[in-house]
C-alpha cells in the first residue's frame, strides 16, 4: 500500500514513520513536507491508498536558502479542497498535535465537507501508545 | 403578608360592603406591626410590601405612611428627585424576587410614577423641546432647558449625559474632562463614576467608538466570567444597546433603577415597555395593557401612546394625532408619488421645526438627489448634528467615493446622541443595514419614531389601525404602498392609485416573491436601464436582480453582473449577498461556472478568503493555457482591459501565489511578482511609480532573505586570512626556529628556552637531576607551541572563533531567537525592572478570572517558574555552559572541543614536520584545527536537537504537570500554546542547529543598505530612520562584520536606551566621503538614564578584548574589534558620545579604499 505523509516535524515525523514500518511490511511511504510540495505530489501521482496529512504546515520545504514561506496554519484543510475540486479521492488521515482539531465541530466539518476524510488522530506525545493504537486502528479499517 | 393571609381576613369578614375598607386597614396594620417589630432593619418590611403585596394594597399602604412618616420614603422611592449631583444615586433599593418579578417591578416603578406625575410631566415636555434644540444646534436653548429640568424637577443621569454632550459641543475636551472631574468630586459613588465616565466618552466630538467599546468591555469583562450576570446585562441595557443585537432584559434592572431619579427610572422603564411589547407576548398583554393604560392616566407622553397602539389597548383610548404628524405623512406621500419638488419645499422648513423625524431626512436626501440638486446646510448653525446627519447620509445614498467616512459618523453620531432614541436607534439601523446588511435596530427604530409614520402603521394590527387612526393615515399612498409590498397581488396592484413607476417596482417584487423570476428579471433589467436612474435606487434593483438570476442557477450572468457593476462603483454591490453562490460553486468544483476572467474577479471583489481568490484565480489561468501569470503576458500583450490590470494587480500578489503548486519556492514567488510588476508598468502607465516602488521592495526583500541567509551561513566563522596576515611574523620566527631546532635534534647540550614559558629544553634530559624541566623533544615541543599558539588565535584572537560565536550567536541572537517562541504564546514574560522577579503573565484572565486570589498566585507562579527555567536553560545551560570553547582549563562543559592529546598532536607534528613554508605550515595548522570546528558541530547539531530539544520539552512537561497538580486540568488553549510552542521550539532549533556548519559562503558584494535592512530584521522592535548617501559596492567579505557591527548597536538600543515601548527610533546616517565612510548612529535616551554615569562611562571606555568575548554589557568592545580587526585597518575608529538633545550617539570612521569592491 502506498501512503503519502505530509508532515514538517521531524520528531512527528521520525515518530510516526518508525512506527508504521514497524507495523506494516506492506507500507511503501512517501514524506513530503510543505503545503506546497503536498499539493504537487498529490496533483503528479494520484496512485495512493492513504495520505496521512498534518494541518499545519509552512508553504515549502524549509532547506538552505528556504525559509518555507508563510506557515499556514489550515494547510490540511486547504489540502483537502484541492482534493476535493481536483477529484483526487484518496482517503485521509489526519494526525495533529493540536487539540482544537481533534474538536468534533471542526472534525464534522471536515466530515460534511470531505467525503475521503477518515478522521483525526491527536498525536500526544506524551502519551506515545494513545495515537499509537488510534492510528493503528485506523489504518486497519481501510 | 401573602395572599393566604389576604384570603383568610377576607373570608373572615361577612359584610362585603366594608371589607375592603376593613382588609385595607388590616394591612396597613399589619404592616405598621411588622415595620415596628423590625425597627432596626425596615428594609425588609419594604422588601416584603413590594414583592408580596397587590398594587392596590402598595398604594393604599404608601399612602397611609406618606402622611405620617416620611422617613419611610427612601425606601418606597429612593432618592427619586435629587437636587445636585451630590445626591444622585442616595437611595435604598430593593431587589431581589425573582417570583412574578416582572409585574412587581413595574408596579413598583409606577408608584414612583405615581407619586411624581407632575415634575415627570414637566420633564416630558421639556426633553423633546431639548432634544429638537440640541439636534439643530440651538445650544443656548438646549443649556436653557437642562437648566430648568434640573431646577423643576431634577438631576438626573440623564441630565449628566446631555451636559457631557452640551460641553463638548461648545468648549471642547477639556471642559468635558473638567465636568468629569466635578462629577467625581462631587459625587463618590462607583455607579455614578462608571456611567459619568462612559457618558463623558460617549459625548467626545473626535469619538471613536471601537475605543468606547474596548473601555467597555474592559469594564464588562470582569462580569463575562461572573455569577453577577444581572449586572453585565444591565451595563450592556444602559452602555451598550446600540451594539448588542440580542438584549436581555431582565425585571432586576428596574430594581436596580430604584438607585437612580425619577427621570432615569421613567426612561428605562419606557424602554423596557417597548421590547416587552415587541416581543408580542400573550401571556404578557392583558398586565401590559393595564400597566401601559395606567401610566397613560398618569403623564402624556407620545411614547406611551405608540405603546397603546402596537398593544391594540382594550382600554377606553382617544389618539389625537399632531399637526405635525400630518405634515411628515404628506412628505412621505409626495415622495410616493414622485413630486420631488414638493418634498424639497415641505422638508426645507418642516426639518427645521420637527429635526426628531429622522426618517424624512432619507426621502429629502433622495428627492435633492433625484431632482439633481445639491444640499445645502439647514438651519443657522452649519456644523448641528441634523447637518451632520443630512451630509453623511447624502454622502452614503450617492454611493460616493466618501462612503465609508460618512458610514463611520453616522455611527459616531449615533453614539454621541445615543439617548435621543428616536434618532440613535434610526442611524444605528441605518449605518448596520449599509454595513452588515441586517436591519438590527428595525423594530426600536420603528418604535422610536417621532411620528406616526406609515412603517410603523406597518407594525399595528388592523382593528388597532381602524379604531384608533384617521382617514389620513389609512389612506396614505406611502402605507398602501408598503402593504402591497408586504401582501399585494397582480390585480390589487394595478387598481392602486400608486405611480406606474411604484406599480412597476410592485410587480417586480411580487413576481419575485412568488418565484416568478423570469418576469421580475425582465422589469428590474427593464428599471436599470433606465436612463436617469440614481445610484440608491441602482444598488436595490442590483440586489434583487442578482438575487433572481442565482435562483434560476445563472451563476454566470451574476457573476458578470457583480463584476461589471463593481467595475462602474464597487460601493454598488457591497451589500449584494455572495456566500450562497460561492458555497454552490464550491460544491459543483467550479464545473457550473465558466472560467473566464470575470471568476477571480468576482472572488476578489467580494473579500473571499485568499485560498479562494487563488481558486478562481487558477480556474481563469488554466482556461487560458497558462500556469503561471508570466506565461499569460504572451496572450494578454499590451491589453490595457481594466479587469485585466486589476487581475494582475490585486490577485497575482504574493498572498494568492503562496497558494499555487506552480509557483514552488518563496524565490519563484517573488520573482513571479516582480515580472507582473514590471508588465504592469507598462500596461497601466499611470501607476508606473507605484509598480516600479513595489519592484523596489520586493527586490530589497529578496536581497535582505539572501543577505539573512548570508548571515546565518557566516555565524561560524574564523578570519584565517587575518589571523595569517597579522600573525605570520610571530609564526615565521617561531617556525624558523621549530625548523632549526629540527635540524640540530642530533646535537647535544642545547638548551633552548621555550616561546612561551621560562621551561628549559634539553637533549640531555635523561642526564638531568629535575627531567620535568626539559623536553624529550624540543621540536615536538616547539610543534606544541606552535600549534597551540595559532589554536589560540584561531580560537580567541580578534579574528578567531571565540569572537565571532559571541558576535553572532551568544550576543542576544540565541536568546532572541528562541524567547519570542514562547512570548508570542504567552507561556513566558519579561522580568520585572531592577528585581529578580518575572512580571505577572496577564494573558489568560479568561481562565484567571475564575480563580481565587491563592489559586492565582499558584498560577503566577507556576508561570513566572517557567519563564525563569526558560531563561535560566538558554543562558546558564546553553549560553554559558554549553556553546564555550572548551581547552585545557577552561570550559569543561563547553561542546566546541578543541583540547588534543599529545597522541594526537604527535601525529600532526610527524605530519607536518616536514612542511617547509611557514604559510603552508600555518594552514596546515588551521586545516586540523577546522576538521576538529567540523567535528565539534557536527556533535553540537546533535545536541542541539538532541538534548536541548529535549530539556525544553521537559520544561513545557513540568509546566503541564504543574497546571495539573494544582488545577487538574489546563485551559484549553493554554495547552494548544503548549502544544504548539513544542511545534515551534523544533522548528527553531532546526534552524539553530544549521547555523553550525562551515558553508563555503560566496558572499556577492553589497551597496551598504543592505547591511541596515538585514540588521533590522534581527530587531523588530526598531524603528530606524536612514539617511544614505553611499552608492559604493563592497567587498562581500566586510557584509557579515558590518552587520555584526550594527546589529550590536541596535541591540544596545532595545537593551539600553531605557525605554520600555516598543518601537525605539534608531537614527542612522552613512556617507561617502573621498577616502573613508562616515556612519552615525543615534538613538533617544529616556529620562530613565542617569547621563552623568553614561558620559562618565563613555570617556572611561577603551578597548578590551578579553570584554569584547563577554555577551554581557553593551558590546561596544566587540564593536571596536569589528572596527579595528576585521575591518582591517588602523585608522579607523569609533567614538562614542551624548549630544544636546540626549541622544546617544556613535560616530564610526572607515577607510573605504580596503572595503571597496
Amino acid at each position: 500500500m502506498k501512503v503519502l505523509f505530509i508532515e514538517d516535524n521531524p520528531q512527528k515525523l521520525k515518530q510516526v514513520s518508525d512506527f508504521i514500518e514497524q507495523q506494516y511490511d506492506n507500507i511503501e511511504l512517501t514524506v513530503r513536507r510543505s503545503y506546497n510540495s503536498g499539493l504537487r505530489e498529490l496533483i503528479k501521482n494520484n496512485s495512493y491508498s492513504l495520505i496521512l496529512l498534518d494541518m499545519s504546515l509552512p508553504n515549502y520545504d524549509i532547506e538552505p536558502g528556504e525559509s518555507g514561506g508563510d506557515f499556514e496554519k489550515y494547510a490540511g484543510k486547504f489540502l483537502l479542497n484541492e482534493m476535493y475540486r481536483r477529484d483526487i479521492t484518496i482517503k485521509v488521515l489526519i494526525i495533529t498535535m493540536y487539540l482544537n482539531y481533534v474538536d468534533e465541530e471542526f472534525s464534522s466539518e471536515l466530515k460534511d465537507n470531505f467525503p475521503n476524510y477518515l478522521g483525526v488522530v491527536y498525536y500526544n506525545v506524551k502519551e506515545p501508545d494513545g495515537w499509537k493504537n488510534e492510528l493503528k486502528l485506523k489504518i486497519n479499517n481501510i | 403578608m401573602n395572599q393566604n393571609l389576604q384570603k383568610s381576613a377576607i373570608f373572615a369578614n361577612p359584610y362585603t360592603d366594608r371589607k375592603m375598607i376593613d382588609f385595607n386597614d388590616i394591612l396597613l396594620r399589619q404592616f405598621r406591626i411588622d415595620l415596628i417589630e423590625r425597627d432596626k432593619n425596615p428594609y425588609l418590611s419594604f422588601h416584603k410590601l413590594k414583592y408580596n403585596y397587590d398594587y392596590s394594597n402598595i398604594c393604599y399602604i404608601v399612602d397611609s405612611l406618606e402622611e405620617k412618616d416620611k422617613a419611610y420614603n427612601d425606601y418606597i422611592y429612593g432618592c427619586s428627585l435629587p437636587s445636585s449631583i451630590t445626591e444622585l444615586g442616595d437611595s435604598k433599593v430593593l431587589y431581589g424576587d425573582s417570583n412574578n418579578a416582572f409585574e412587581k417591578e413595574i408596579n413598583w416603578s409606577l408608584l414612583a410614577i405615581r407619586k411624581y406625575r407632575e415634575k415627570l410631566q414637566i420633564f416630558i415636555n421639556k426633553k423633546t423641546e431639548y432634544e429638537k434644540a440640541l439636534i439643530i444646534g440651538d445650544y443656548q436653548k438646549a443649556n436653557n432647558i437642562l437648566e430648568i429640568i434640573e431646577r423643576d424637577v431634577c438631576f438626573s443621569l440623564w441630565g449628566i449625559e446631555q451636559r457631557f454632550i452640551l460641553i463638548e459641543i461648545q468648549k471642547g475636551l477639556k471642559e468635558n474632562t473638567k465636568f468629569l472631574n466635578d462629577i467625581n468630586e462631587q459625587n463618590k459613588k462607583w455607579f455614578i463614576k462608571r456611567f459619568s465616565h462612559f457618558f463623558s466618552l460617549k459625548a467626545e466630538k473626535e469619538l471613536s467608538v471601537n475605543q468606547y467599546n474596548i473601555s467597555l468591555a474592559r469594564l464588562l469583562f470582569r462580569y463575562i466570567e461572573s455569577e453577577n450576570q444581572v449586572d453585565l446585562h444591565y451595563y450592556n441595557f444602559k452602555l451598550n444597546f446600540l451594539e448588542l443585537e440580542q438584549q436581555t432584559l431582565l425585571p432586576d434592572f428596574l430594581a436596580i433603577e430604584g438607585y437612580h431619579s425619577i427621570i432615569d427610572k421613567y426612561i428605562s422603564l419606557i424602554r423596557i415597555l417597548q421590547f416587552t411589547v415587541l416581543e408580542n407576548n400573550k401571556d404578557k398583554k392583558v398586565f401590559l395593557d393595564s400597566r401601559i393604560y395606567y401610566l397613560s392616566k398618569k403623564v402624556n407622553d407620545f411614547n406611551i401612546d405608540k405603546l397603546r397602539l402596537l398593544i391594540n389597548t382594550s382600554f377606553d383610548f382617544d389618539f389625537k394625532a399632531q399637526e405635525t404628524d400630518i405634515i411628515a405623512l404628506k412628505a412621505l406621500d409626495y415622495y410616493t408619488n414622485g413630486e420631488y419638488n414638493k418634498v424639497e419645499n415641505l422638508l426645507e422648513k418642516y426639518l427645521l421645526e420637527s429635526p426628531l423625524s429622522i426618517e424624512l431626512y432619507e426621502i429629502y436626501l433622495k428627492s435633492l438627489i433625484l431632482l439633481g440638486k445639491p444640499l445645502k446646510p439647514i438651519g443657522l448653525e452649519k456644523n448641528s448634528f441634523q447637518n451632520r446627519i443630512l451630509k453623511s447620509l447624502h454622502g452614503i445614498l450617492l454611493r460616493e467615493e466618501t462612503m465609508p467616512e460618512c458610514l463611520n459618523e453616522i455611527r459616531k453620531i449615533a453614539f454621541n446622541i445615543s439617548s435621543i432614541y428616536s434618532i440613535s436607534f434610526y442611524l444605528m439601523n441605518f449605518y448596520k443595514e449599509e454595513v452588515e446588511g441586517k436591519k438590527t435596530f428595525k423594530h426600536e427604530s420603528i418604535i422610536n419614531t417621532s411620528f406616526i409614520n406609515p412603517t410603523f402603521i406597518q407594525l399595528l394590527n388592523y382593528s388597532s389601525r381602524s379604531n384608533h387612526l384617521s382617514f389620513e393615515f389609512i389612506n396614505s399612498s406611502s402605507l398602501e404602498y408598503i402593504s402591497q409590498q408586504y401582501s399585494g397581488t397582480l390585480d390589487s396592484i394595478e387598481n392602486s392609485n400608486l405611480t406606474s413607476n411604484r406599480k412597476k417596482i410592485l410587480r417586480a417584487y411580487f413576481y419575485q416573491k412568488n418565484e416568478f423570476y423570469k418576469d421580475a428579471i425582465d422589469l428590474w433589467e427593464e428599471m436599470l436601464n433606465h436612463i436617469s436612474i440614481k445610484n440608491f435606487q441602482k444598488e436595490k434593483i442590483l440586489q434583487n436582480l442578482f438575487s433572481c438570476l442565482e435562483a434560476l442557477n445563472r451563476f454566470d450572468k451574476c457573476i458578470g453582473l457583480y463584476v461589471d457593476s463593481y467595475f462602474e462603483n464597487p460601493l454598488l454591490v457591497s451589500n449584494i449577498l455572495v456566500d450562497r453562490i460561492k458555497k454552490k460553486i464550491k460544491t459543483a468544483k467550479y464545473k457550473n461556472v465558466s472560467h473566464t476572467i470575470n471568476l477571480p474577479l468576482f472572488y476578489k471583489s467580494t473579500n473571499s478568503e485568499d485560498y479562494d481568490v487563488h481558486t478562481a484565480y487558477e480556474c481563469y489561468l488554466i482556461a487560458q493555457d497558462c500556469f503561471t501569470p508570466t506565461e499569460l503576458f504572451g496572450t494578454i500583450g499590451n491589453n490595457t482591459n481594466e479587469k485585466i490590470i486589476f487581475f494582475l494587480s490585486d490577485i497575482c500578489t504574493l498572498d494568492i501565489f503562496k497558494h499555487s503548486p506552480f509557483i514552488t519556492s518563496s524565490k519563484h514567488k517573488y520573482n513571479e511578482r516582480i515580472s507582473v510588476c514590471k508588465q504592469l508598468a507598462k500596461i497601466d502607465s499611470i501607476f508606473e511609480n507605484e509598480y516600479n516602488n513595489e519592484i523596489e521592495r520586493l527586490t530589497k526583500r529578496l536581497i535582505i532573505q539572501k543577505g539573512i541567509q548570508e548571515i546565518d551561513e557566516s555565524k561560524i566563522y574564523v578570519n584565517q586570512t587575518g589571523i595569517i596576515e597579522t600573525e605570520l611574523k610571530n609564526i615565521t620566527s617561531i617556525f624558523r626556529r621549530f625548523k632549526i631546532i629540527g635540524e640540530l635534534k642530533s646535537e647535544k647540550d642545547i638548551s633552548i628556552l621555550s616561546l612561551y614559558s621560562d621551561k628549559i629544553f634539553s637533549y640531555k634530559l635523561s642526564d638531568e637531576v629535575d627531567g620535568n624541566e626539559f623536553s624529550k623533544d624540543p621540536q615536538f615541543d616547539i610543534y606544541k607551541d606552535i600549534f597551540y599558539f595559532l589554536r589560540d588565535k584561531f580560537l580567541f584572537s580578534n579574528y578567531g572563533l571565540q569572537q565571532y560565536l559571541s558576535a553572532r550567536i551568544r550576543h542576544g541572537v540565541l536568546l532572541g531567537e528562541i524567547r519570542p517562541e514562547f512570548e508570542s504564546l504567552n507561556l513566558i514574560t519579561e522580568k520585572e525592572k531592577g528585581i529578580d522577579r518575572y512580571k505577572d503573565n496577564l494573558n489568560w484572565k479568561l481562565f484567571t478570572v475564575q480563580l481565587n486570589e491563592e489559586d492565582n498566585n499558584k498560577f503566577q507562579e507556576i508561570l513566572s517558574t517557567f519563564s525563569s527555567n526558560i531563561d535560566a536553560l538558554i543562558n546558564e545551560e546553553i549560553l554559558s555552559k554549553s556553546l564555550q570553547i572548551k581547552i585545557e582549563d577552561k570550559n569543561p562543559g563547553g561542546w566546541l572541543d578543541y583540547n588534543f592529546d599529545d597522541l594526537t598532536l604527535q601525529f600532526f607534528y610527524l605530519t607536518h614536520q616536514k612542511v617547509e613554508n611557514v604559510e603552508e605550515f600555518a594552514n596546515a595548522i588551521f586545516n586540523v584545527l577546522w576538521s576538529s570546528t567540523e567535528k565539534n558541530l557536527l556533535a553540537i547539531k546533535g545536541k542541539v536537537y538532541g538534548d536541548i530539544k529535549e530539556k525544553f520539552f521537559e520544561l513545557l512537561l513540568k509546566l503541564e504537570q504543574g497546571l495539573i497538580n494544582v488545577f487538574d486540568h489546563i485551559p484549553e488553549q493554554l495547552e494548544n500554546n503548549i502544544n504548539e510552542a513544542r511545534v515551534n521550539i523544533e522548528n527553531k532549533l532546526i534552524k539553530i542547529a544549521n547555523w553550525f556548519s562551515i558553508t563555503e559562503s560566496n558572499i556577492s558584494d553589497f551597496q551598504i543598505e543592505k547591511i541596515v535592512d538585514v540588521s533590522l530584521e534581527y530587531n523588530k522592535s526598531i524603528t530606524a530612520i536612514k539617511q544614505i548617501k553611499c552608492n559604493c559596492h563592497f567587498k562581500g567579505t566586510y557584509y557579515p562584520p558590518l552587520v555584526d557591527l550594527v546589529r550590536i548597536f541596535m541591540d544596545n538600543v532595545s537593551k539600553h536606551a531605557g525605554f520600555d515601548d516598543e518601537y525605539v527610533k534608531f537614527y542612522v546616517l552613512i556617507e561617502e566621503h573621498k577616502e573613508s565612510l562616515w556612519m552615525q548612529f543615534r538613538n533617544p535616551l529616556a529620562p530613565s538614564i542617569n547621563m552623568e554615569e553614561l558620559k562618565s562611562k563613555i570617556c572611561s571606555f577603551a578597548l578590551d578584548l578579553n570584554k569584547s568575548m563577554k555577551e554581557k554589557g553593551s558590546g561596544f568592545h566587540k564593536a571596536m574589534r569589528i572596527i579595528k580587526s576585521d575591518l582591517i585597518h588602523k585608522e579607523n575608529d569609533m567614538s562614542l558620545m551624548v549630544n544636546d538633545e540626549n541622544e546617544f550617539c556613535i560616530d564610526i570612521k572607515l577607510n573605504k579604499k580596503v572595503l571597496l569592491a
